[in-house]
């Protein structure tokens, strides 16, 4: 708990203004995206504005031992920005600019807290391209795209967050403000520090300015719809799209489900009598967009795709992804409580993944919708149960677990861009040696030894007892 | 939670106008929330007594509202002076002139409902019931007068049932659950009355309190099974006007004719209750955009609330003005001359801050556009 004195400290560090404790005006920072996770709190939300204000919070947090838990804008799907040991919640709200864009150098330096879909129309103006683009983009900032590692249907060409940092100034947890990585295209100069914070979920330190790569802005799209009447066969198109010498900017997979479910709630005209459908984009100059969308619609027809068309414009182009953009809230519309797993596999598991999918679904009696970004073999499956019913909510979860077992034994990931948060605590050991999660352990106790930053997410908080046990005493 | 002063202040400065939930990826109803809260405040007696006044005392008697309402025709003559500003009438009246002279809305002569309607024409195809709202009623009986008559001109049988009163959103909206409850079972008695074929369609000019009635009603009555499947059958039967009139245009195959540059241009304010409550987007573009005396010109950011909100106008006054001079601006910007909408609150709001604005820019109701500019020789005023 936070007494009346370490209170006052904060609000001397931030500013009258910038601190909020009351009970309403806290309320709201217990919740992220993530669907049916209870509110939990904190004492104190701060919003502060300078690098200096956050490690003064954070040496603060280390004397008086309470959490310190980053937010950027809550979209978060697997409870990582939840105070769920109570503490202050720090906002980037108010570390919104823009500080630099360097159109020389094709980089932008910004604070964390700048909204995504913001930088990415600030650097279009000036023809340059910000390609990561979360479904949240338009809310999202980069703060908490740095932290999660943020992916998006265009990672499949460009990369997912990661690929776009050259430089972070950090606070460290124990209150050090430091840089690292380099304002370069390449740095090899000790460990990689930057890798290590992309990701880190808000518990290895608070990033406070980030220097970003940038991309001479596409001249040309083109976007494709496929239909498919069989599943597989869509799956199995995906690789062959990359073997036939294309490389799209996107390619996003939806299956029968989830095209009636937008066909109910907001009809975009897709056929419903279809298996799976794929909607490919491709980018570049004009030529190698013809070219391009050329060779995916060969090798579609040649894979067995019912029909191929291609967005004749933008409107076009605009309405298909608006389609795919209304998925998520049309699935909401029809499940009261949906568990989003984002598992990622190898491509050419695909087919054989998906199948058993819809299998151990149908096995434990669930509704299952699957699409997802599937170019690089993130797939998004949402089982769908009502709450108001344990058991089929026990159900639900058994069917979770199942998943995580399939994509594990194919060599995938649990979670290709949702992260750990607390949600997926329990599945970690599922994809990871006890070994390798003590390395992780050991880094955290290294960097963090009282647990202020972030307590309770990505590794579990036994572990961390385990090995603070076992290790050398501090 | 206590209910602390920014408690308070968080549930009264929401403007109910569903733009988080329609951005919402897990489609949190906050309105819904926001009325929880409301209610919990009213329970404890702690929302404004004013609005506790109005919506407990009057909006649901009829008989005081009218006895409220003409008095306040009466002595109109008084306000409508502009009073000094040093008055200390102005804190009084504040919620009616504020410091601009902010209008009073003018108050009919003769209520709606209080007027002999036209029995149907014979061989009409569809039992329409008119449901006219407060505002129709009271203040702008040619909106509810407009839409009768260009419904019955469509081969309706449009029946005005006298029973109805206020639909109680505003009631609703301030957390008053058991007004709400009494005029809910007041219209569903009016609308549905027990022992009679049901009508096929109900409609409303305004889009607000058709979403009440289709939206909110039956969970407000949920607690009485009989009750509750009633007001279930009610709201499927409940289409917003704008609906209603570009369907049955549909079925009568009227196409469009061209029309001429010299027709007034209009534009359309998407009320939030339609195109975020009921999800009504394309219905009223489709109506202003085949009236053959008019043109139709779309509005950067129609779908921006105006800042009526309800009771929000009243509590948050500076910022509602400040919403609703951004939202005249961008009308204005689009060269339409008449801004219509579909909705009594955004009417209200809209006019009375156009009168201090000192615009010509017109605001009106879609069936009065639908009725005003159906042809093109009524259309060139």
């Amino acid at each position: 708990m936070l007494d009346k004195a370490s209170l006052k400290k904060i609000r001397r560090i931030m500013g009258k203004e910038a601190m909020l404790n009351t009970p309403a005006d806290v309320a709201l920072y217990g919740y992220d995206a993530t669907p049916a996770l209870d509110g939990v709190a904190p004492e104190a939300v701060v919003f502060p504005q300078r690098a200096e204000q956050v490690q003064s919070l954070v040496q603060l947090a280390n004397q008086e031992n309470f959490a310190v838990v980053p937010r950027g804008a809550g979209t978060g799907l697997t409870g990582g920005a939840r105070p769920i040991h109570g503490g202050v919640v720090l906002s980037t709200q108010a570390m919104n600019q823009i500080l630099r864009l360097d159109t020389d150098n094709f980089q932008v330096v910004v604070q964390p807290g700048v909204v995504t879909g913001d930088l990415q129309t600030r650097v279009a103006r000036e023809g340059l391209f910000y390609p990561t683009d979360p479904q949240s983009l338009a809310v999202c900032t980069i703060g908490g795209n740095l932290a999660e590692n943020a992916g998006g249907p265009r990672a499949v060409k460009y990369g997912v967050t990661r690929q776009q940092v050259l430089a972070l100034q950090v606070v460290l947890p124990q209150g050090q403000l430091v840089r690292m990585g380099a304002r370069t295209l390449k740095t090899v100069s000790g460990y990689d520090l930057v890798s290590l914070l992309v990701g880190s979920e808000g518990t290895l330190g608070v990033i406070t300015e980030a220097t970003l790569r940038l991309l001479p802005a596409p001249a040309c799209r083109s976007t494709l719809l496929m239909v498919f009447d069989r599943v597989d066969q869509a799956a199995a198109a995906v690789a062959k799209t990359f073997r036939a010498g294309v490389w799209p900017s996107a390619i996003e997979f939806m299956d029968r489900h989830c095209i009636r479910c937008i066909e109910e709630h907001e009809p975009a005209g897709l056929p419903i009598d279809a298996a799976a459908v794929l909607i490919v984009e491709v980018d570049g100059s004009r030529p190698e967009v013809t070219s391009a969308a050329e060779r995916v619609q060969q090798v579609m027809s040649e894979m067995g795709a019912r029909s191929v068309q291609v967005a004749q414009s933008e409107a076009e182009a605009e309405q298909l992804w608006r389609a795919r953009r209304s998925l998520s809230p049309a699935v909401a519309k029809i499940a009261p409580l949906k568990i989003n797993e984002d598992i990622v596999v190898p491509l050419s598991t695909l087919p054989g993944v998906i199948d058993a999918i819809h299998a151990l679904a149908a096995r434990q009696k669930i509704k299952c919708v699957c699409f997802g970004h599937v170019g690089d073999g993130n797939l998004h499956v949402n089982f769908l149960a009502d709450p108001s019913s344990q058991e089929e909510v026990a159900r639900a979860e058994h069917a979770a677990r199942e998943l995580f077992a399939l994509t594990v034994s194919v060599g995938g990931s649990i979670t290709g861009e949702h992260g750990v948060g607390t949600t997926k605590l329990a599945y970690l050991g599922m994809e990871h040696a006890p070994e390798a999660l003590a390395a992780m352990a050991a880094i955290k106790l290294a960097l963090d030894p009282r647990g202020i930053m972030n307590p309770g997410k990505v590794l579990p908080d036994e572990l961390l007892a385990k090995e603070r046990g076992s290790g050398p005493a501090h | 939670m206590p209910r602390g002063r920014r408690y308070r202040f968080f549930l009264s400065a929401c403007l109910q106008c569903g733009s988080c939930t329609a951005a919402c990826p897990n489609q949190v109803d906050t309105a819904l929330v926001i009325q929880a809260g409301r209610a919990r405040l009213a329970a404890a007696r702690e929302s404004s007594w004013i609005g506790r006044f109005i919506t407990k005392k009057i909006l649901p008697s009829e008989r005081r509202l009218r006895r409220l309402l003409g008095l306040a025709r009466a002595s109109r003559a008084l306000w409508a002076k502009k009073i000094p500003t040093q008055s200390g009438l102005h804190l009084r009246l504040r919620r009616g002139l504020d410091g601009q002279g902010r209008r009073i809305p003018e108050i009919a002569n003769t209520f709606f409902l209080h007027q002999k309607q036209p029995s149907p024409e014979p061989g009409a195809q569809r039992r329409v019931s008119l449901f006219v709202g407060c505002v129709a009623n009271y203040l702008k009986p040619q909106v509810a007068q407009a839409a009768a008559t260009v419904l019955t001109q469509a081969h309706c049988a449009v029946d005005i049932p006298l029973g109805q009163g206020c639909c109680g959103l505003p009631a609703y909206g301030l957390g008053e659950n058991e007004a709400a409850i009494e005029l809910a079972v007041r219209n569903l008695d009016a609308l549905m009355p027990l022992g009679q074929a049901p009508p096929d369609v109900i409609t409303s000019p305004c889009a607000s309190c058709a979403y009440m009635l289709k939206k909110r009603m039956p969970g407000l009555l949920s607690a009485w099974p009989e009750l509750h499947q009633r007001a279930q059958q009610l709201a499927e039967r409940v289409q917003p006007f704008s609906r209603l009139f570009t369907q049955l245009r549909a079925d009568s195959a009227v196409s469009k004719k061209n029309s001429s540059e010299n027709t007034p241009l209009l534009t359309f304010h998407d009320p939030c209750h339609l195109a975020k409550g009921l999800g009504e987007r394309n219905a009223p573009r489709q109506l202003l955009g085949q009236l053959a005396g008019a043109r139709y010109v779309e509005m950067d950011q129609a779908d921006r609330c105006c800042g009526q909100g309800g009771s929000f106008c009243l509590s948050h006054q500076d910022l509602s003005e400040k919403i609703v001079s951004n939202k005249l601006s961008l009308a204005q910007k689009s060269g339409a001359e008449v801004l219509v909408t579909e909705c009594s609150g955004c009417l209200l709001q809209l006019s009375s801050a156009l009168w201090s604005e000192d615009s010509a820019l017109e605001v009106i109701s879609t069936a009065e556009a639908a009725l005003r500019y159906q042809s093109a020789k009524k259309g060139s005023m």
